[in-house]
């Protein structure tokens, strides 16, 4: 997963992300004294889990409900959640800390895998846009990988997307070096310490123009071979949802709005987004370059947030077959399409 | 023979007897608190688990073991050389002190990310971070060692006309031994937290550490605790050998008398009698006059 | 005194410590095979006095001699040994008699068979092999004289060695250092603060005043040797003693003794 994160935000990334049994507790007493439906200004609070250890341009949607009063009309407030490190927003949902989670399609599979009910209840993008980056003027040949060095994330991500990528290239993966990073792979890979870099493209596209002003080579992994499902989901436990279902309905309905709004606003969006957090995210030209990368993976206006069962047997399948997932349970295990609908 | 055998026979039966109460409490807390097996998987499971992947945990055990011994030898070097380096001169040691204190009291996690920006993502970053953590103990230790030997042995030994370096390889070294393997002991402790941390940010090639990481992100528990127990392992099994090592090194700290070497077996005590009492037959005087006290 | 060239002369020396006259142009003849004690109130500079023989410290004038050879600042030609035994705790019995040989010149095989002798000459012999840390003090001392005789000098500077041992230990180191003694040729100067010990060991008393050092006064011990516990209650005896004790504190019996 990519994102950009400012030298000091990586600092402190790096040092909570090192700590995930004391992170968690932190998580704990960070995620506030709010009970599950506590009211303020009457208003439902819904605590929304990210999916990463720092806010990024990914919450836009999210920052325009609040502030455009999508989620207010709905009665609803809002609130994002920071989770400690890029693996623990299922276990914080599961934990009671958050009630929605924005989260990868991958961490539902293998919540399921591990017992963990937790279900996806719409798309945030449509199609895959994971891929390979090199720095701006570099050509990508996947199949020249061997012996390179290819930065990679320690998420589940893309532990079911880089298979592809050996397989593309014809390496197994003792033949190129994988350094794990904790949050950031584009600034070593401008550096040049690493030859490729791995991330979803809005946020290298947006990361390395920022740095250089020039956009990087991309390669989607769509194109050797990946499965194109979508990448991102929100998601929520199913025993909070069967408890909270027209929480869910009334979360999801405002989001649509919010979403279309924010495609629709680009500019107005970010500058909201960067309104409610100016302290981090990485600055308005950045995020507005974000924003801008991820609104073509979000699928046509008309089908926002709708999922297909189809995407997910395409998941299960593509996770079997590189023997990340023993059982693949049908498609409506992992999803429900219930809480789009009204 | 037997004493040892039973000895031996006694203290693994502790050893199984400890670990059976740890896996006793871990059970309990799983229970008592109703974890999932998402969040703690049991003993069982973890054991089982690394029974089930072993082809995966061996090269990555092999690789952390590498770096944990390795950065624990040069940690233990650079401290013992630090030490007395600092116990010959106070401008060393009044130079370098507050240096040694700082390095430690910065939060390694912090050091850690930059550390492999400027030394890259393999075996150097990690040795670095490793032998940071095992080599102040070392070196406090060793800096104590030296300042406990006897102002008056030292005077003795150039009255008997020792030269500095010759009472210094024969006085003050040997003082060091005790209380550097209690400084060992405590850098071995730490090794393997060091070298896991040092996976984290200079992860090539991939070890227990970066194992951790990956099996966390995919909610993979068992693997997860695995790995744990393993780095366990590894850390106990570092400190007992160094444990170990200091006994056989230090052996006036148990035993009443030496070991007899070979040496023992030339000496001829009616030759070396000759210098003293000339044609005086040994034990001429009666024992009764000369009672031993 | 006995004829001959001196085998220790101490020629006017003066030691300045401190900005304080440790010793004060102090002058001290030692022939050959002679044991001489010294006393004197705690302060006189005994201590400094053996310092400079020694060779640890220099005089800021004044000079020493041993076998008319001036050794003024040189070390290892004299052997030394305090109150604390200072045995090394990773050495044996042996491995510390031979110390002074591994300190210098390297340890031979004979220099153990040497050790090993003296030792079990002098009733150490079960323990040639022990970690001084399995010793009693008396032991402890014990093996620290035999390696102070394990130096290749004759002469032997001892600072009190039997302070720290209990009376009847003490009893017992004193006739056996009397017994070691007369076994071998050395030549002894003894710092005590017992006067008993002094008188009962030595062949002269010297009586050094408190600071600055001086040589107050020097008495000779014409007791004969073999010497045994009956000495220390002879009428003799009684009456050196009293001459010391007098020539200590200053009274009319010192008077009379001068």
């Amino acid at each position: 997963m990519v994102r950009f994160a400012s030298r000091r935000l990586a600092l402190g990334i790096a040092v909570t992300a090192t700590l995930t049994a004391t992170a968690v507790s932190a998580a704990w007493a960070s995620s506030a004294s709010h009970a599950s439906a506590s009211r303020s200004k009457g208003l439902t609070t819904v605590r929304v889990v990210f999916d990463w250890p720092g806010i990024d341009f990914e919450a836009v949607p999210l920052t325009v409900g609040n502030a455009r009063g999508f989620y207010k009309k709905a009665g609803l407030d809002v609130k994002i959640v920071i989770p400690p490190s890029t693996s623990t927003t299922v276990q914080m949902i599961a934990a009671g800390k958050g009630d929605i989670g924005f989260d990868t399609t991958t961490d539902v599979v293998f919540g399921q895998q591990a017992g963990i009910d937790v279900k996806s209840i719409a798309n945030y993008s449509q199609n895959n846009n994971w891929g390979l980056v090199a720095k701006p003027g570099r050509k990508i040949d996947v199949k020249k990988i061997k012996g390179k060095s290819i930065g990679i994330f320690a998420d589940s991500w893309t532990k079911a997307m880089m298979p592809y990528v050996l397989k593309a290239g014809g390496v197994t993966a003792s033949q190129v070096k994988q350094p794990i990073f904790g949050s950031d792979d584009i600034a070593p890979l401008l550096a040049g310490k690493i030859d490729l870099a791995t991330n979803t493209l809005n946020y290298a596209i947006a990361q390395v123009q920022s740095g250089t002003g020039k956009r990087p080579s991309v390669l989607l992994a769509t194109k050797f071979g990946a499965p194109n499902v979508p990448v991102w989901v929100y998601t929520g436990m199913n025993s909070w949802l069967k408890q909270h279902g027209s929480q869910a309905k009334a979360f999801l309905s405002a989001t649509r709005k919010a979403f279309a709004w924010s495609i629709a606003h680009p500019a107005a969006a970010v500058k909201d987004y960067v309104k409610a957090y100016p302290k981090i995210g990485g600055g308005l030209k950045y995020s507005l370059d974000g924003w801008k990368a991820t609104i073509p993976a979000l699928g046509a206006t008309s089908s926002l947030l709708t999922q297909r069962a189809s995407q997910w047997k395409q998941v299960t399948r593509a996770l079997k077959s590189v023997g990340l997932l023993s059982k693949p349970l049908p498609p409506s295990s992992y999803f429900t399409n219930a809480y789009l609908k009204g | 023979m037997n004493a040892f055998l039973r000895k031996t026979a006694v203290r693994l039966a502790m050893a199984a007897l400890a670990v059976g109460l740890i896996f006793g409490v871990w059970n309990l807390v799983i229970f008592a608190f109703d974890l999932k097996a998402y969040a703690l998987p049991t003993p069982q499971d973890s054991v089982a688990t690394i029974y089930d992947r072993w082809s995966t945990y061996q090269p990555l055990m092999l690789q952390t073991i590498k770096e944990t011994v390795y950065g624990f030898l040069i940690g233990a070097a650079i401290g013992f050389c630090l030490g007395v380096a600092m116990a010959a001169s106070k401008i060393v040691q009044r130079l370098v002190y507050p240096a040694l204190i700082t390095s430690q009291a910065v939060p390694v996690v912090a050091i850690a990310a930059p550390l492999a920006i400027l030394l890259g993502f393999g075996l150097a970053t990690k040795l670095v971070i490793v032998a940071l953590w095992v080599f102040f103990p070392v070196v406090v230790n060793v800096l104590d060692g030296l300042a406990r030997v006897d102002r008056d042995l030292l005077n003795l030994a150039r009255v008997m006309g020792a030269k500095r370096t010759r009472a210094f390889f024969a006085i003050q070294l040997p003082a060091t031994l005790s209380p550097l393997f209690s400084g060992l002991k405590i850098g071995a402790t730490y090794a393997v937290t060091a070298a896991v941390i040092g996976e984290w940010v200079a992860s090539l090639p991939y070890g227990l550490g970066t194992y951790l990481n990956t099996a966390a992100a995919s909610l993979d528990a068992r693997g997860v605790w695995g790995a744990t127990i393993l780095l366990t392992m590894i850390g106990i099994t570092l400190f007992l050998v160094v444990t170990a090592v200091g006994v056989v090194a230090t052996p006036w700290e148990r035993r009443s008398t030496a070991r007899r070497g070979i040496r023992s077996l030339f000496i001829n005590k009616q030759k070396g009698a000759r210098r003293w009492f000339g044609s005086l037959p040994a034990g001429s005087r009666s024992e009764s006059q000369s009672r031993p006290r | 005194m006995n004829g001959g060239s001196p085998k220790v002369l101490v020629d006017d020396v003066t030691v300045h410590f401190d900005g304080a006259l440790a010793l004060d142009h102090l002058s001290l003849e030692i022939g050959r095979s002679e044991f001489v004690s010294i006393v004197g109130p705690s302060g006189s500079g005994k201590s400094t006095l053996f310092n400079v023989v020694s060779g640890l410290q220099r005089p800021s004038s004044g000079r020493v001699l041993l076998d008319g050879r001036d050794i003024t600042g040189e070390t290892g030609h004299v052997g030394y040994m305090l109150q604390k035994d200072l045995l090394i705790p990773w050495r044996t019995v042996v491995g510390n008699i031979v110390l002074g040989a591994a300190l210098t010149r390297g340890v031979r095989g004979r220099d153990r068979e040497e050790a090993a002798a003296l030792a079990s000459r002098y009733g150490l012999g079960e323990f040639l092999d022990h970690y001084p840390h399995a010793l009693s003090g008396g032991m402890r001392q014990r093996v620290a004289l035999m390696r102070t005789l394990a130096l290749d000098t004759d002469v032997l500077l001892l600072d009190e060695p039997f302070g720290a041992l209990d009376s009847q230990t003490r009893l017992d180191m004193q006739l056996w250092l009397l017994s070691v003694y007369e076994d071998l040729e050395v030549t002894i100067l003894f710092v005590t603060h017992d006067v008993d010990e002094a008188i009962l060991l030595a062949d002269r008393v010297t009586v050094m005043s408190g600071r600055p050092g001086r040589i107050l006064a020097d008495l000779p011990i014409p007791l004969p040797r073999p010497r045994d516990l009956d000495v220390l209650t002879s009428p003799a005896f009684v009456e050196l003693k009293r001459q010391v004790l007098g020539l200590l504190h200053h009274t009319p019996a010192a008077a009379a003794a001068r």
